[in-house]
């Protein structure tokens, strides 16, 4: 199966010496463990400089012949943010990754624009609750946010970083409850996490997460491979979800 | 050979799962694994001796599969550690010692160090779930030890500071970095194994708590050598318990 990721990165990283930050990089370590496109996003909007790091994500993706699929970052309480996504948009972007988990501006009634113009221009919104599964990094509760997946019946929200225990179950809780929810998996730890979620949740807004390249690929693609799951559940997951949202979208 | 040294048997309602040997060795079936290193559940969170026993029962029944630790938690280091480590190397054969910081307290206190010694007195790895601060006052303290950081820092205990706990190994040569976590940092193996090199890491994968196949592909789909792999995954703890690989 060539798998389509939901999580990646792109950009220089601080946090721990890491030799995988250019385009070509990336899909370098893509093309070794069978990765065909990976949603991806800045890490210098992550941490640092939004405007930058969305230049950055655009310019990698234009150079990576369609396999990288950026997602954009906005500083929500900032005049014109709507306006500056539909020239992302128009630039090729293809959804917007909100982080509440590192923003401390990211509040739900300062998202509502962005969630307007999103369902305007066919675009994904990705919130970040936890960015990669590293036990130093902050991690952001879904609660505030919930009434948008709601009030925004046509935009389609994924939920990014979710882990194990109670944060699985909640994420299970929010699939089933909303239509327009979906659920990625590379923070997903727990023993059988994603039969589990396949049990218990609708398996056509599960997408494979692998966070590349800040997390070993090798172990978001084992984790779906050696899932207790169908054949066609694997290949939903593994990449024909990622197609149909990213087309619908289109 | 690959041994997991970091598997729990028994029952937690705090972590939400129910293992016995039979579902703890289809896992290591289906992910390639030979031997388990187990530590009972109830023995770390709740009572010692009986956990203990349920584990030694265990090992009876599996014998080359199975190594079991002895688990002794905070609240026991100054109430029967040492006669219960005594108890199960020779009722049961236990290989090792799992020390554990429960209730959440930190594991270095004066009552630590007869532990660490009589584990050291019998050539018995000690498996730690603690902090590389922790791992570096025992280290240094009991330097004969066979001390190994369970988690090597990827837990919310040790801040996810694994860079640190690779700096505690650094400065101290008998300290050995376990390896199960949820934290699966690319380069982070490759970075260890610059600093420590491959002999003093330890393959675990904390069934049935964790995935095993995302432990499992965390070593073998790292950008490092095979015989690199080959230590890590079984090698090296083999090598130190006189197993034959």
């Amino acid at each position: 199966m060539a798998f389509w990721e939901f999580s990646g990165f792109v950009g220089a990283w601080g946090y721990w010496p890491l030799k995988e930050r250019s385009a070509s990089d990336v899909t370098g370590l893509m093309d070794a463990h069978g990765i065909e496109c990976a949603v991806v996003g800045s890490t210098r909007a992550l941490e640092s400089d939004w405007r930058l790091g969305n230049d950055e994500v655009l310019a990698a993706a234009a150079e990576s012949d369609g396999r990288l699929i950026p997602f954009v970052t906005i500083d929500s309480v900032q005049p014109g943010s709507t306006e500056l996504l539909k020239e992302y948009s128009g630039a090729g972007a293809r959804g917007i990754r909100c982080y509440p988990s590192h923003h401390h501006n990211t509040l739900p009634q300062h998202l509502e624009p962005l969630c307007q113009a999103a369902k305007e221009q066919g675009m994904v919104v990705t919130l970040v609750l936890r960015a990669i599964m590293d036990w130093s990094f902050p991690v952001a509760s879904t609660a505030p946010f919930e009434y948008l997946f709601a009030k925004y019946p046509g935009v389609q929200f994924v939920l990014h970083g979710l882990n194990y225990g109670a944060e699985s179950w909640h994420g299970i809780r929010l699939l089933n409850a909303h239509p327009n929810v979906w659920l990625e998996t590379s923070c997903l730890q727990g023993l059988g996490a994603i039969a589990q979620l396949v049990s218990h949740a609708d398996v056509n807004r599960i997408l494979l997460g692998v966070g590349i390249p800040l997390q070993y690929p090798a172990c978001g693609i084992a984790k779906l491979e050696k899932a207790e799951i169908s054949s066609r559940e694997k290949e939903a997951i593994g990449r024909g979800n990622a197609k149909r949202l990213l087309n619908s979208t289109a | 050979m690959i041994i997991d040294s970091h598997v729990h048997i028994g029952n937690s309602t705090a972590y939400n799962f129910s293992a016995n040997a039979d579902d703890l060795l289809r896992l290591a079936d289906n992910n390639g694994i030979d031997k388990l290193f187990v530590t009972d559940f109830t023995a770390l969170i709740h009572d010692m001796r009986e956990g203990n026993d349920a584990l030694g029962k265990v090992i009876r029944q599996h014998p080359d599969r199975i190594l079991g630790y002895v688990s002794i938690p905070t609240m026991n280091f100054e109430n029967g550690a040492l006669e219960e480590i005594d108890r199960c190397v020779h009722e049961y054969g236990m290989r090792g010692i799992k020390i554990y910081s429960y209730p959440m307290t930190p594991l270095v206190r004066p009552s630590v160090f007869p532990v660490l010694e009589r584990a050291a007195s019998y050539r018995m790895p000690i498996l730690a779930h603690s902090t590389g601060e922790e791992c570096e006052v025992m280290a240094s303290r009991v330097p004969e030890a066979f001390l190994m950081m369970a988690h090597s820092g990827n837990t919310a205990l040790a801040r996810g500071d694994w860079m640190r706990a690779v700096q505690a190994a650094e400065r101290n040569p008998s300290l050995l970095l376990e390896t199960a976590s949820s934290t699966v940092n690319n380069g982070s193996l490759e970075y260890t194994i610059s600093r420590v090199g491959p002999e003093r890491i330890i393959f675990g994968t904390d069934m049935p708590l964790l995935e095993v196949s995302v432990q499992k592909a965390r070593v073998s789909g790292a950008a490092i050598s095979q015989e690199h792999k080959d230590l890590i995954l079984g090698g090296n703890m083999a090598r130190k318990l006189g197993l034959n690989a």
